[in-house]
């Protein structure tokens, strides 16, 4: 890899990540609190880049004999960069080209998991007040499969998720909890009963009632469902 | 001579650079085209999770790159040497601990344990400082923190194991005897130190983000298609997953940086199976066995490398059963 290409991919994935980190949609993949590692690192590689032509161009200018390009010849063997690096356009490229977004149904039907009993000191902390409740998925099923207490018990719920679906017509509010990025992220769902599925992967708002009777396998007797738009944090 | 060399400068715009120039306009025109020719579920979460990796891990190494670079400017090796004690034995520990203090990746250690080799340290402490420095380093716990909340013991199973792993073989070699040969010349010495800062720091991030890069690949391939009975099912036998995922950390050759992200998605496997991938990775993997056979032999690699595989899976399958 040359000098300049050596800027170009270093501008290219610069003006990615800090991108991503102006437009929130660094949130598909990372935690909220990376938005700042992001903009400092993104900006130090398009800064770097910015030298790097900037001492280029002065080369440029002032080279007066072949004298100076063999010098800088000789200085760069030191410090040449293996193929490896041109492996740093394929980020930028699977951005463009297949632009990821949040994970889906897809994912979630591979990565489905459930939640672990929390450890005994930890006390069920009451519901908010007011009906409708807004808790979250892993509340919820904790709540369902592990509160003595019962909070969940005669209020009403609201979930937020997106569809997943099984063939036999039974349906999901669905959502993925994620832990450091998105690769390591899980999904948790709540079936729902008593309202027609809205289509596969829609964002929604499903308002119900805890099925009391079986708490082993938690589930939402909804009343009403509405279509939202994706929340800005997809993640839990 | 003359005439080949007039022939580059008539084209200021090196062909390289403008093939990767055009790639990028060609890209960002055909942009809605390919999204529909490159509609598909599972690659859309390859790529979800490729690039999560990637823009994860990103930072950390950026930050990684400009300590080390920091360090190597304004803290020459003779310091270390200084530090290190003539007695091979002791020696050893010493550069194992002197790890924590000069984080670099893998990519940094190899050419500085060769320089130490060079000044006259002993091979067996210059091994241990190769194996520990991008295994322990400040950078490299933090982000294991990072990846693993709540989960302090993590940390230090991977400290304690990746220790005793450089510590270990640093002995050996050291009983044994061993040489290490160094074959490549001193890098050239910068006068400008401000240059010499930006070349390391540009040099640094490129050798590695390269390799990140296939890594994340590679590791958002396996979280997207294998299929995850399969996994689980490996994932269940405690001694066969731990060897599964050391044997992994060799293909995929992750930064030590970063390899805690991905350990940490690897949800389904025990935690003694994540920390034999995050204390074998650091000390052996595919790019690093490369580097080694071209900085001190192919003959040095490859007795090198498989003893660092099957010492760090033991080390590390030991600190689990004890720690975690």
């Amino acid at each position: 890899m040359n000098r300049s290409s050596q800027a170009v991919v270093l501008l290219l994935v610069g003006a990615l990540v800090v991108r991503q980190a102006i437009t929130d949609e660094y949130l598909h993949f990372v935690n909220p609190w990376m938005r700042s590692p992001l903009l400092v690192s993104g900006g130090l590689l398009i800064a770097l880049a910015a030298l790097h032509a900037a001492t280029d161009w002065r080369t440029l200018l002032s080279q007066a004999a072949s004298d100076d390009e063999r010098a800088q010849d000789h200085s760069e063997r030191g410090h040449e960069v293996p193929r490896a690096a041109w492996l740093l356009v394929a980020p930028v490229l699977v951005f463009f080209l297949v632009a990821p977004a949040e994970l889906g149904s897809y994912a979630a039907e591979r990565r489905l998991s459930e939640v672990r009993e929390p450890a005994q000191y930890v006390a069920m902390r009451p519901l908010p007040p007011g009906d409708p409740v807004r808790v979250t998925l892993v509340d919820f099923l904790v709540r369902s499969e592990h509160d003595p207490g019962r909070s969940l018990a005669g209020r009403e719920i609201e979930l937020v998720g997106f569809v997943t679906s099984k063939d036999d017509g039974s349906w999901f509010v669905t959502r993925f909890v994620m832990g450091c990025c998105a690769a390591d992220a899980t999904a948790y769902r709540v079936p729902v009963e008593g309202v027609a599925a809205p289509p596969d992967e829609a964002w929604v708002e499903v308002i119900g009632r805890w099925d009391e009777g079986r708490p082993a396998r938690p589930t939402l007797k909804a009343t009403l469902v509405r279509r939202t738009e994706p929340p800005r944090r997809p993640y839990e | 001579m003359t005439t080949q060399q007039e022939a580059p400068r008539r084209l200021p715009v090196p062909g390289q650079t403008a093939i990767l120039l055009a790639a990028v306009f060609t890209m960002l025109l055909l942009q809605r085209f390919a999204w529909r020719l490159l509609d598909s579920e599972a690659l859309r979460s390859w790529s979800t999770m490729f690039v999560a990796i990637f823009i994860q891990a990103l930072p950390f190494l950026v930050g990684g790159v400009l300590l080390a670079a920091t360090i190597s400017v304004l803290l020459s090796e003779r310091v270390l040497e200084r530090v290190v004690p003539r007695s091979p034995l002791a020696a050893v520990p010493v550069a194992g601990l002197a790890g924590v203090a000069l984080p670099g990746c893998e990519c940094g250690s190899v050419p500085i344990a060769g320089s130490l080799v060079r000044r006259g340290v002993t091979p067996a402490a210059a091994l241990t400082f190769l194996l520990a420095a991008p295994a322990i380093n400040p950078v490299v716990l933090v982000s294991t923190a990072v990846a693993f909340p709540g989960q302090p013991r993590i940390v230090v199973a991977r400290f304690l194991a990746s220790l005793v792993t450089a510590v270990t073989i640093g002995w050996w070699w050291a009983l044994r005897r061993g040489q290490l040969p160094v074959h490549a010349p001193a890098a050239g010495e910068h006068s400008h130190r401000g240059r010499a800062f930006l070349a390391t720091v540009q040099h640094d991030f490129l050798h590695t983000a390269g390799f990140l890069v296939g890594g994340a690949a590679i590791a958002a391939a396996v979280g997207t298609f294998v299929p995850p009975t399969w996994m689980d099912s490996v994932a269940d036998q405690a001694v066969l997953s731990i060897a599964v995922l050391g044997l992994f950390a060799v293909a995929v050759a992750m930064c030590s940086e970063a390899d805690a992200f991905v350990a940490a998605s690897l949800t389904s496997f025990s935690d003694t199976a994540k920390l034999a991938f995050m204390v074998v990775g650091p000390a052996v993997d595919v790019k690093l066995a490369a580097m080694q056979a071209g900085q001190f032999g192919t003959a040095f690699a490859v007795r090198f490398a498989p003893l660092t595989f099957l010492v760090a899976l033991v080390v590390a399958g030991l600190t689990g059963w004890w720690l975690l």
